[in-house]
């Protein structure tokens, strides 16, 4: 039963939305191509410096007069496209023909728990696609397909206050891959189960909310700086760990998904208006 | 044999109640009217016994089975609620083809039948979005009964028909009865409601004000308690 209802969101939620896809491949060629041309520190490029583009982040904000907060940009575009993507339809589903779905299937916690499966998966696809992107792009230039990134890019893209880092970061790949794409996880499934209680577009503004506090503190409990490279323990004195972005990240999605099965199972079906 | 229980029921959203100490039993084989003006709790009173809503208090047996603590949806339903809703971009047949699906429980040829019952044989292949309002309640009414549930709801099912289309719904009220479903059904039509209904139930500002047995069609049956 639970796969039918999957197979069901995949095909509705998923390939069906492949115009938002597109969008979002279209923001990746942009910001590719905007590093590739004019930002790039090195003549030799490697797919890890296109990625450390997008989720270096920023450096920690510390408050003065003369220090202006500049919001990492394209990180939180990165972000908040992915959680556009997955904004509205568990929403739009329930109050169209989910509804008949989740009578047929008789059961609350298979359909809600298919969302959360639909979420997953359109966040992975949503990341896919940008590794895809930033690889294509990497192989039109002729540069290396390598999560590598080159010590021009660490060295100008970070700023260390780690007074003993030496050589390379073994982490690396985590941060550039991992933790971003858990960090993404986590708060979608957050902004899935705050839906039930508020509307999509509130939900969203809290998914919002969220990775600007992140950007403006470095806090292990603010989990959008586990999706920045710049906040890891590895650069910078007080940084979050790569260990504790992973269990940050495994508390927030069981907490969102229990959280969701609880206010799914007592919420009442009502039209939209 | 199924039954519905419903117990001291009320239902109160945005601080208002719509439904307030609602309590009735009826059983399979008859066809149960709903009836009242609009907002008078009606649709609220389908969307409890269907399981879309939990009551603010009291409580819901189907087959002296809770409904929210034994069991969430009653286990044999099908429902026509309000303005029904399908996938644009599949045609009708497909989008009742995704619903039984779930449960396979009707196949290829149960959904074609249902679909000629309803006099969407042949735009069964038209797609969803392409389809005229009456068309859409047609789907939903196939969509309904499409299973052979044991509880049929429908909501207002002749709304946006054309007479041939309320003579289908007659037609599939009746049907569905026969075959030992219990259908309960609401309606602005007295005279249709009259005419479908075993029994009727008035309901004003979320209470039942009025409960007549119309027993076998026949006036001197007609028993108003």
């Amino acid at each position: 039963m639970f796969f039918k209802i999957l197979r069901y969101d995949i095909k509705n939620g998923l390939v069906k939305e492949y115009k938002k896809y597109l969008l979002a491949a279209g923001f990746f060629v942009i910001v590719g191509f905007t590093y590739r041309l004019f930002l790039a520190f090195d003549d030799v490029q490697t797919l890890g410096n296109y990625l450390l583009y997008v989720h270096k982040g920023m450096e920690e904000y510390v408050f003065g007069y003369l220090n202006r907060f500049d919001i990492p940009v394209i990180w939180i575009c990165f972000h908040m496209l992915a959680y556009y993507i997955v904004m509205y339809y568990p929403y739009n589903d329930i109050d169209g023909f989910g509804k008949s779905i989740l009578i047929n299937s008789k059961n609350r916690k298979l359909w809600f728990l298919s969302k959360c499966c639909w979420v997953v998966f359109s966040i992975v696809l949503y990341f896919a696609v940008f590794m895809a992107v930033q690889t294509v792009i990497c192989l039109i230039f002729g540069d290396t397909v390598s999560l590598d990134v080159t010590q021009a890019e660490m060295y100008g893209r970070i700023r260390f206050t780690v007074m003993d880092f030496e050589g390379y970061p073994t982490e690396i790949p985590l941060q550039l891959i991992l933790l971003p794409l858990l960090v993404c996880i986590s708060v979608g499934l957050v902004q899935l189960t705050l839906s039930l209680i508020i509307k999509p577009l509130y939900s969203y503004i809290v998914s919002a909310a969220v990775l600007i506090v992140s950007a403006y503190y470095v806090s292990p409990f603010l989990i959008g700086n586990y999706a920045m490279v710049q906040r890891s323990s590895m650069f910078i004195e007080n940084g979050v760990s790569t260990a504790q972005g992973l269990i940050c990240c495994g508390v927030v999605c069981a907490a969102s998904v229990i959280a969701g099965l609880i206010i799914f199972n007592r919420y009442d079906i009502l039209n939209k208006e | 044999m199924t039954s519905v229980k419903i117990d001291s029921v009320s239902k109160i959203i945005r601080r208002k109640k719509v439904l307030d100490s609602v309590s009735l039993e009826i059983n399979s084989g008859k066809v149960i009217g709903f009836k009242g003006i609009n907002g008078s709790g009606k649709t609220m009173l389908m969307r409890i016994v269907s399981g879309l809503i939990r009551p603010t208090e009291g409580k819901v047996f189907i087959n002296e089975k809770q409904l929210h603590k034994d069991i969430s949806f009653p286990e044999s339903i099908g429902v026509f609620i309000e303005n029904p809703a399908f996938l644009d971009a599949y045609s009708g047949f497909e989008n009742l083809k995704i619903l039984a699906s779930i449960k396979k429980t009707a196949g290829e040829d149960r959904i074609t039948e249902v679909l000629e019952q309803v006099g969407l044989g042949d735009a069964g292949k038209k797609k969803y979005r392409k389809y005229s309002l009456g068309m859409k309640q047609r789907l939903g009414i196939a969509a309904a009964v499409l299973e052979q549930p044991d509880i049929v709801i429908l909501d207002e099912p002749t709304n946006s028909l054309d007479d041939s289309g309320v003579e289908m719904v007659k037609q599939i009220v009746l049907e569905q009865r026969d075959r030992g479903a219990l259908v309960i059904i609401s309606c602005h039509d007295a005279e249709i409601l009259e005419e479908l209904s075993d029994e009727i139930y008035t309901i004003t500002e979320g209470r039942i004000t009025d409960h007549i047995i119309l027993g076998e069609k026949n006036d001197e049956d007609k028993d108003k308690i």
